[in-house]
């Protein structure tokens, strides 16, 4: 699918952002996800939903989640960027419940730049620290972390090591 | 039936600071692997068997995100 040229860790500057697509939350998702992992009556019943301090059907923050990975996923590989791995999420936080029939992205904001230690498996990947705010669709925060990922490195780079 | 409804309900205060879990276990099965990977986490290493030897992860793993909602499961049981 991707038609750019590949962007390499060498090639993301901090400060760079990525916007991604969206994904609209329905009931039917919220009650699958929340059968299989997080089975609490807020997720699972409208009525508990309204009931509860969340005030309606709400997603499980782990699938907001999920479906952060997937949105940002998909932005990176539509934007040709190779993502190698994921590493420490320094933190995260659930600002405001996702509820069923609201429309979700994510802002990825690149905050810094590193390369791994020795002994941390193949040399083929520099560190992408990222802000990443999951929005709802009047642009309220839903959900935000602070995260590493592994992106291949260009061939400048990587030099010989690269395959 | 709820098992709960055999047990006292503790309540916040109920609940010292250094209580200590154990919630159980939990095995992951390649198929649930691929499946959460298909539709949250589409990377080779959580989505391909034989693709995920070829990167630094040396086989099939599950993603972060869905280790994290195991976690949730095992501690809301």
């Amino acid at each position: 699918m991707a038609t750019q040229p590949q962007t390499f860790w060498d090639d993301i500057e901090i400060g760079r952002t990525l916007e991604t697509g969206s994904i609209t939350l329905n009931a039917r998702d919220i009650g699958v996800f929340a059968r299989r992992f997080d089975p609490q009556p807020y997720h699972l019943d409208r009525e508990a939903g309204e009931a509860s301090l969340f005030g309606g059907l709400c997603a499980s923050g782990w699938h907001v989640s999920a479906m952060m990975m997937k949105l940002v996923s998909d932005g990176l590989e539509a934007a040709n960027i190779p993502l190698l791995g994921t590493g420490k999420v320094n933190w995260l936080e659930w600002y405001r419940p996702a509820f069923d029939g609201d429309t979700l992205s994510a802002h990825v904001t690149v905050s810094g730049k590193s390369r791994p230690g020795k002994g941390s498996g193949p040399d083929d990947h520099g560190l992408v620290e990222c802000d990443i705010e999951v929005l709802n669709q009047n642009g309220k925060k839903v959900m935000a972390l602070s995260t590493f990922l592994m992106i291949a490195l260009g061939e400048a780079e990587a030099g010989g090591a690269a395959k | 039936m709820s098992r709960t409804s055999f047990l006292r309900s503790r309540w916040f205060e109920d609940i010292p600071v250094g209580e200590f879990h154990v919630f159980g276990s939990y095995t992951f099965s390649e198929q649930e692997i691929i499946e959460f990977g298909e539709l949250y986490a589409p990377q080779v290493y959580h989505t391909d068997p034989d693709a995920a030897l070829d990167t630094r992860y040396r086989g099939l793993i599950a993603s972060k995100w869905h280790v994290c909602a195991v976690w949730m499961r095992l501690m809301v049981d």
